[in-house]
């Protein structure tokens, strides 16, 4: 190594790192700017503030309890006897061992990107664009390597996954994949709303896709935002699970919602997720690039 | 990279999870370039701190061209900048011997950067600052010279003249710290 190498290697090595007090106290104000901005933004919730100005304060008191009381009734609480909790659909997405979530926006028929995580494996495989200019990227944790297959070329690339980078995917294992809208159920803005729908409220987004077979339908809205956002969240009947869920978005409370994309969730057993890495990636040794992988071993010990 | 849209995806629709998460990830490599460049933590905190809350506060409007790293890397240059023009931060030259260019000399600077580290900052805070953002932006933001160049507006032949007589300097600055 001459000189050089040996002076850019001790630059790129040089590393500050923030102190427990800086993290906070950026962060909280980091919290407040993006609460500030979203109270400047809403072009409706300023005229929903606007009305609730010009009311009597009698008025105004009784109104604002009303939608205390109305809020805390239906806040993640369904109407139907049978219907579940937000709470529950969060539960039951944090227990579920492999999943598959294709996301579809509305110029497109085909997914725009599909996930597939496997919290057994500890695996995780993106697959981005569509039809030949694919790309698949593998997150393997075991084996601390990121694998990148570009089609059409078939090309793969191999990079060694930094400490921080499998801290990052380990916690992405742990999320709940798009499929609720936060990522967990503390996040949620005041005032937002979750409730069961009934048939006859669930218009079809494309046609003859009205419902999804075996689910019961949910909305969640909520308002902290630039726009108001809404989703549908069609969960199994049994176990709770999103088999999908939509977003629509509107700019003022009088607008209709417009579509803005769907994620669809399927529950892949382990054996179908290896069966895919293996279809996409090649064997288990050429996958590492070494001998002896145990990324994902062929049977797991009983 | 398609993290960073999932976080951000999830970050416009108000979820602050997102927005800590895309701190803990690129606040260490904000922070570094900030020092880098300014030579003095305090300072670089600041930077930190307000690229970080403008970034919060503007998230909804964003549309992103490039990727994320690079959008936050880009804000602590330009704020950084901002700072050398309001605050009137002077460049040492190599040939004006002297101390070290800092807005502060607290203590918790010198228990944050180690020895050599203070060297090594010490070095480049002496070059130009077309040379330290050039030497930085290649080796702690990761950016190749045709980005530099596309940034700063400028050839790459002149972004690569830079990093070189960037480097050079800086090896003779240590070299003569050595000897001390």
């Amino acid at each position: 190594m001459n000189p050089t190498d040996n002076l850019e290697r001790l630059i790129k090595e040089f590393q500050v790192t923030t102190s427990i007090e800086t993290d906070k106290r950026i962060l909280d104000d980091a919290f407040a700017a993006l609460e500030e901005s979203a109270r400047e933004e809403s072009p409706g919730l300023r005229e929903s503030m606007r009305q609730l100005v010009v009311f009597p304060t009698v008025i105004k008191l009784a109104a604002v309890a009303a939608v205390a009381v109305v809020a805390c009734t239906l806040f993640f609480k369904a109407l139907s006897p049978k219907a579940i909790e937000l709470g529950q659909v969060y539960q039951a997405l944090q227990k579920a061992e492999n999943v598959c979530v294709a996301t579809y926006t509305g110029a497109y028929s085909e997914p725009v990107q599909q996930v597939w995580t496997s919290r057994t494996l500890k695996v995780v495989m993106y697959k981005s664009q569509t039809g030949a200019q694919a790309q698949f990227d593998l997150f393997d944790i075991p084996n601390r390597l990121k694998k990148t297959k570009y089609l059409p070329s078939g090309t793969v690339a191999t990079e060694k996954l930094s400490a921080e980078a499998v801290i990052r995917a380990e916690r992405s294992m742990r999320d709940v994949f798009e499929l609720v809208p936060f990522a967990n159920i503390d996040s949620a803005p005041k005032g937002s709303q979750w409730r069961a729908l009934d048939k006859f409220e669930i218009p079809g987004l494309r046609p003859g896709e009205a419902s999804v077979p075996g689910t019961k339908a949910y909305e969640m809205t909520w308002p902290a935002e630039k726009f108001f956002y809404k989703c549908r969240i069609f969960a199994d009947a049994k176990s709770n699970l999103p088999k999908r869920t939509e977003y629509y978005f509107k700019e003022k409370p009088q607008d209709q919602y417009k579509f803005e994309n769907m994620q669809v969730a399927t529950y892949p057993t382990e054996k179908e997720i290896k069966l895919l890495i293996r279809e996409v990636f090649g064997p288990d040794q050429d996958r590492s690039g070494e001998p002896g992988y145990i990324g994902t071993p062929e049977h797991q010990p009983q | 990279m398609l993290e960073d849209q999932r976080l951000l995806w999830r970050l416009k629709r108000g979820d602050k999870e997102a927005l800590r998460g895309i701190y803990e990830k690129y606040k260490d490599n904000m922070l570094t370039v900030a020092t880098s460049l300014l030579h003095d933590t305090g300072s670089a905190e600041d930077v930190l701190h307000d690229v970080f809350v403008s970034f919060a506060m503007g998230v909804r409007k964003l549309k992103l061209r490039s990727s994320l790293r690079k959008y936050l890397i880009t804000s602590i240059i330009n704020r950084v900048r901002d700072r050398f023009r309001t605050r009137k931060h002077h460049v040492v030259e190599l040939d004006a011997v002297g101390p070290i260019s800092s807005d502060s000399e607290s203590p918790e600077q010198s228990a944050i950067l180690t020895e050599e580290s203070q060297l090594l900052t010490g070095a480049l805070a002496r070059l130009p600052l077309e040379q330290r953002e050039t030497i930085v932006l290649h080796l702690k933001a990761g950016m190749k010279f045709n980005q530099i160049a596309k940034m700063q507006g400028i050839s790459i032949s002149t972004v690569q003249g830079r990093y070189r007589y960037g480097l050079s300097k800086i090896r003779t600055i240590l070299n003569g710290e050595m000897r001390k």
